[in-house]
């Protein structure tokens, strides 16, 4: 979805690689889901606000819980969106958090 | 310990409001026009739970199993049997049953529809008692209802939410049923339902 956006995508299946990979690569926008087996979002955003991480965050998740979004927003994360979310407010999210 | 009607009354509109929101999200993942009602719900306590009358059926059902801890723990599960789970989602991708890999698809597409329903009842009702629940990873299987009533019981749960739960897909129609297990400290935090809201 976010490559047909016209963003430039690179996958990492799962929390830990995807902290690797931010290490790596220096993304302009992070897109985390929650739920993963081992290193979870949270743990993702618990270890990307240790590191003064200035890359915007924007958490896709099915869990509605308002409890939960209020933690990942304290957290560090800009945005939360339920999956699965529209191409359009996808689009506007990534649009708004980039850095450019 | 004893769920009230009005308790009752309020926990089915809360449950409802999580199914229809849920519904509002499958019609856009799909060109068909979903639609989901919770007609009634029921729920077991202590000796009443033997009641239940899953416990008495055979039969194969497709079940997604999204379990929860932290301020309150337990199971939820989106129920089908097995032959609605195939005309729910033939009817929602055109496939047809008998066609090759369809099995596949069916476990692909009844997990998504089960973790996106049960994250909003789920959602719903912790929202109601301002709690938070940490979810696993929701886990698809076929198996008998009664058997994981059976296990349910015997790991202490005492009680049971069972919403009923009618699906439209355009002029199709299939029934599933909702359960949520839960342990006796979670059946105690949910009984504060109405001072909470």
């Amino acid at each position: 979805m976010v490559s047909r956006l016209g963003h430039e995508v690179i996958e990492a299946g799962g929390g830990a690689l995807g902290l690797e990979k931010i290490g790596e690569t220096n993304p302009d926008c992070i897109i985390c889901d929650l739920l993963m087996p081992e290193v979870s979002g949270f743990m993702v955003l618990e270890e990307l606000q240790k590191k003064g991480n200035t890359i915007p965050v924007i958490i896709l998740t099915a869990d509605i819980q308002d409890s939960v979004r209020e933690t990942c927003l304290s957290l560090g994360a800009r945005v939360v969106l339920n999956k699965p979310p529209k191409d359009v407010i996808l689009g506007e999210a990534i649009n708004n958090y980039l850095n450019l | 310990m004893g769920f009230s009607d009005d308790q009752i009354k309020l926990l089915r509109e809360i449950i409802n409001g999580g199914v229809v929101r849920a519904g509002d999200i499958l019609n856009e993942m799909v060109d068909s026009k979903i639609k989901l009602e919770i007609p009634k719900l029921n729920i077991f306590e202590g000796k009443s739970i033997s009641n239940t009358k899953e416990l008495k059926e055979s039969g194969i059902s497709s079940i997604v199993r999204l379990d929860f801890s932290g301020s309150i723990e337990g199971s939820s599960l989106l129920v089908f049997p097995y032959q609605s789970a195939m005309k729910f989602v033939s009817g929602l991708t055109g496939e047809d049953a008998g066609s090759e890999g369809f099995g596949m698809l069916l476990e692909e597409a009844v997990t998504e529809i089960g973790n996106i329903v049960l994250n909003n009842v789920m959602g719903s009702i912790t929202n109601a008692i301002n709690c938070t629940v940490n979810y696993e990873v929701p886990i698809f299987k076929n198996e008998e209802i009664s058997e994981i009533l059976k296990m349910e019981i015997a790991n202490f749960k005492t009680s049971i939410l069972k919403a009923e739960t009618k699906f439209y897909i355009e002029e199709i129609q299939v029934e599933g049923e909702i359960f949520v297990f839960l342990n006796y400290e979670a059946t105690n935090e949910i009984l504060l339902i109405q001072t909470s809201k």
